[in-house]
């Protein structure tokens, strides 16, 4: 079954007297152990959609449902600190705090059980995703670009969530780097049994899919 | 990571913005707590006055109040209806005499008699004993007889007065009137006049006819029996001698030491008898002028239609039926000066005040309420610029940190832990700003309120009568005239515990206040438009 159900949802702005619809009843499922790409042109409504599937926008129309239930039953606050992990092309950490400070913020903040040694665990989930204890002690702005995106993966991961939802995240990376980053998230999906889902507009990415939706005219399309 | 550790992690690892947060609201909260701690030193000095202040007060006629009020658009010369310069009676003394500020209250009747039968004294005279002392008035002397309630006159018992010989009065001799009335003399009017204790001497009390244009006020005048209507002697014993408390020191040529000599003079010169005899000796006119009228009327004696006219208008009939007093109170308690001075208004006769024995105090108290109202000021403009410029500042560098804001929210942070770590941010700063102000703006403004009231007090000397005033207190001898000394002696910056107390109150109200605007800022974020 599919962890993650989005139901004929619209997205739309205002244009003048004019309604543009960014997306335009779309519908996709998305399911644990998979790692999907959604695939579009910049500008085709890519970030909109992870956007509403991690709800930090509300659809027009539609449901977005989350096992069965809909997100806006769970609530927003709640679904983002107990259900989904989120990885920003701009890795959005906290600059003053060190790696694993980043990542026990998110584990303060989620409701969800959490073994009882929490530094431990935030320092071995850093270690298993390539920041030594000296690094995952450093201050994030002293990091490069890599290392701050596995930092931000392992936050994601860090509060025991289902759901990875990542937004462009070797964006700022460069090839080797972004190899890297696409084997963790991968990995996540096949050996941990995530539901991942990553936007992209790189080809090469995508096609390391095991699920690809293309992102046309608002709606995915099968190619 | 949670909120509390967030909040205490960016205080320590954002040293700089922390440190210019800290400073700025030291800088502010130095100006607060100086204007509080100015406000604390000025009422505590105030108070301190107070209560080093003997709480004694007289009342008189408030001749201000009344002229204002005849020169004002309500009065009218016509109306006979119209409130008139009042009397005090020993009616009003009861009412007053039973306000809760009082301690002891008591009244004395005084008369004044032109007699050539005496010498006056007056310690002039004594300045050169040797001297042959030429009197102004004509050789007849112009006598007070002050009357007392208590067997012991209030200077004597208010310290002023000793008993140098002979004895007071007894409780029998307070109300009754005889043929020799019992009388407590200055020693020098005992020594100019042959008198000593047990002695007696008489003093004419006449009732003169009306007189027409300038006429001599002298001793042929006054013992002309053309003159007179009516004339009745008073005999007095003298059994006791009374003398100042305070020495007379002629070589003293400081504006002090010649409002002492004054105050001594003025206080010697009353003859101290029972209110019953000075009662008598008030009402001589009253008690015989309509006789008087009556008789001139007989003998078509000219009359003046004015003074009969006087006598139809109720103050005239007031006079006629009352005895006009004057009185002293003591309270319970010299801050109750105020509240006193509040209740005695309703009872007090038309155009009559309260005059605590008070003279120098009152010339800082007036400076000392602008210093305070100034402080006043100060700390509110100094609370709105916080509240203004921390809210700005605040907000500023929220909007620095709208990545971190975006990125709580994002983790799906409830929003009142987000506000509560801004909150706590600002508070342990401000805590620390604070504690550090309490120390600098005490200091600061202990130097200020210092240099200050130092002034004030200096410029109250300066602006002393060197003749003293008229009022009842100076009459009777009361010094009421703080020394510079014991003004400074009140003086006090001390900070109290509440002072402190509400200036933390003030400060972190205000503080808190400030992240009101930011805290809006963090609400309406939108993540999304931040972070993605
Ligand atoms: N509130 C809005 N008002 C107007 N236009 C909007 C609004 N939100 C999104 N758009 C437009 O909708 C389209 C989709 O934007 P979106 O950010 O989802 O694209 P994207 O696929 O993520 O692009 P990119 O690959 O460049 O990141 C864009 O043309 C964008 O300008
Ligand atoms: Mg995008």
């Amino acid at each position: 079954m599919a962890i993650l159900e989005v139901k004929n949802v619209d997205y739309s702005y205002q244009d003048g007297d004019q309604k543009r619809y960014i997306l335009n009843n779309i519908s996709g499922e998305f399911e644990k152990g998979k790692f999907h790409a959604i695939l579009g042109d910049s500008g085709s409504g890519k970030t909109t959609f992870l956007s509403l599937i991690s709800a930090l926008d509300k659809p027009g129309a539609g449901q977005i449902l989350f096992e069965g239930k809909d997100i806006k039953e769970i609530g927003a606050e709640s679904y983002r600190r107990n259900h989904i992990g989120m990885v920003f092309q701009a890795y959005n950490l906290i600059p003053f705090m060190t790696a694993v400070e980043n990542v026990r913020v998110a584990m303060s903040i989620t409701e969800n059980e959490l073994p009882a040694d929490a530094d431990a665990v935030a320092y071995n989930l850093l270690d298993h995703i390539g920041i030594t204890r000296d690094k995952a002690d450093r201050t994030v702005n002293k990091l490069s670009g890599g290392e701050q995106q596995r930092v931000a993966i392992a936050r994601a991961l860090s509060t025991n969530v289902d759901l990875i939802l990542a937004d462009e995240p070797t964006g700022n990376l460069n090839e080797e780097m972004e190899g890297e980053i696409v084997n963790i998230l991968k990995n996540l999906a096949h050996e941990h049994d995530k539901c991942v889902v990553v936007v992209t507009h790189s080809k090469d990415i995508a096609s390391k899919a095991d699920v690809i939706f293309h992102l046309k005219k608002g709606q995915f399309e099968d190619e | 990571m949670n909120f509390f550790k967030r909040a205490t992690t960016s205080i320590l690892r954002r040293p700089g913005k922390s440190v210019i947060l800290l400073l700025l609201i030291f800088i502010l909260g130095t100006v607060i707590s100086g204007a509080l701690a100015v406000e604390g030193a000025v009422s505590n000095t105030e108070e301190n006055l107070r209560r080093g202040m003997r709480p004694i007060v007289t009342f008189e006629r408030d001749w201000e109040g009344f002229d204002e009020y005849i020169m004002g658009s309500t009065f009218n010369w016509d109306d006979p209806d119209a409130p008139q310069m009042g009397m005090l009676t020993p009616d009003h003394v009861r009412d007053l005499a039973a306000l809760p500020q009082v301690q002891s209250a008591e009244y004395s009747v005084s008369a004044h008699v032109d007699v050539e039968t005496v010498i006056n004294h007056s310690i002039w005279m004594d300045q050169s004993p040797d001297d042959d002392f030429q009197f102004w008035g004509g050789g007849i002397a112009w006598l007070q007889f002050r009357g007392t309630g208590d067997s012991e006159p209030l200077q004597v018992r208010e310290g002023l007065l000793e008993l140098v010989d002979g004895r007071l009065f007894t409780d029998i001799e307070l109300t009754t009137v005889s043929e020799v009335n019992p009388a407590l003399v200055s020693a020098g009017f005992a020594r100019v006049n042959g008198l000593s204790v047990h002695d007696t001497f008489d003093i004419p009390v006449r009732l003169f006819f009306p007189q027409m244009g300038g006429m001599m006020w002298d001793e042929e005048f006054i013992t002309n029996p053309d003159n007179i209507f009516l004339e009745e002697v008073f005999t007095f014993e003298v059994i006791g001698l009374v003398d100042a408390v305070e020495e007379a020191d002629f070589n003293d040529m400081s504006e002090e030491g010649h409002a002492a000599l004054n105050r001594i003079d003025n206080m010697l010169r009353p003859i101290h008898v029972s209110n019953a005899v000075a009662e008598t000796m008030q009402r001589f006119h009253a008690d015989n002028v309509l006789d008087m009228h009556a008789y001139m009327a007989e003998n078509d004696m000219e009359i003046d239609p004015w003074a009969l006219e006087w006598l139809e208008t109720d103050a005239g009939q007031a006079e006629l039926e009352q005895v006009s007093i004057e009185s002293v109170m003591i309270l319970e308690d010299p801050l109750y000066m105020d509240d006193f001075i509040e209740a005695a208004a309703d009872y007090l006769p038309d155009f009559w005040r309260v005059e605590p024995l008070a003279g120098g105090f009152d010339a800082i108290s007036t400076s000392m309420e602008t210093l305070q109202d100034i402080a006043g000021w100060v700390l509110w403009v100094s609370i709105g610029a916080t509240l203004l410029i921390l809210s700005l500042l605040i907000t500023l560098f929220l909007r620095d940190r709208r990545h971190e804001m975006g990125v709580y929210l994002a983790l799906g942070e409830k929003k009142g832990k987000i506000i509560s770590q801004i909150l706590l941010e600002v508070v342990v700063t401000a805590v620390v700003a604070i504690t550090l102000a309490v120390f600098t703006g005490n200091m600061i403004s202990g130097m200020m309120s210092q240099n200050m009231l130092q002034n004030e007090i200096a410029n109250a000397q300066g602006d002393r009568d060197p003749w003293g005033s008229w009022s009842q207190f100076d009459q009777l001898g009361f010094n009421n005239e703080m020394s510079a000394e014991d003004m400074m002696e009140a003086f006090d910056i001390s900070i109290s515990i509440e002072t402190i107390g509400i200036f933390y109150a003030v400060g972190l109200g205000a503080v808190i206040l400030s992240t009101f605007a930011p805290v809006i800022y963090v609400v309406t974020l939108n993540p999304k438009k931040v972070l993605m």
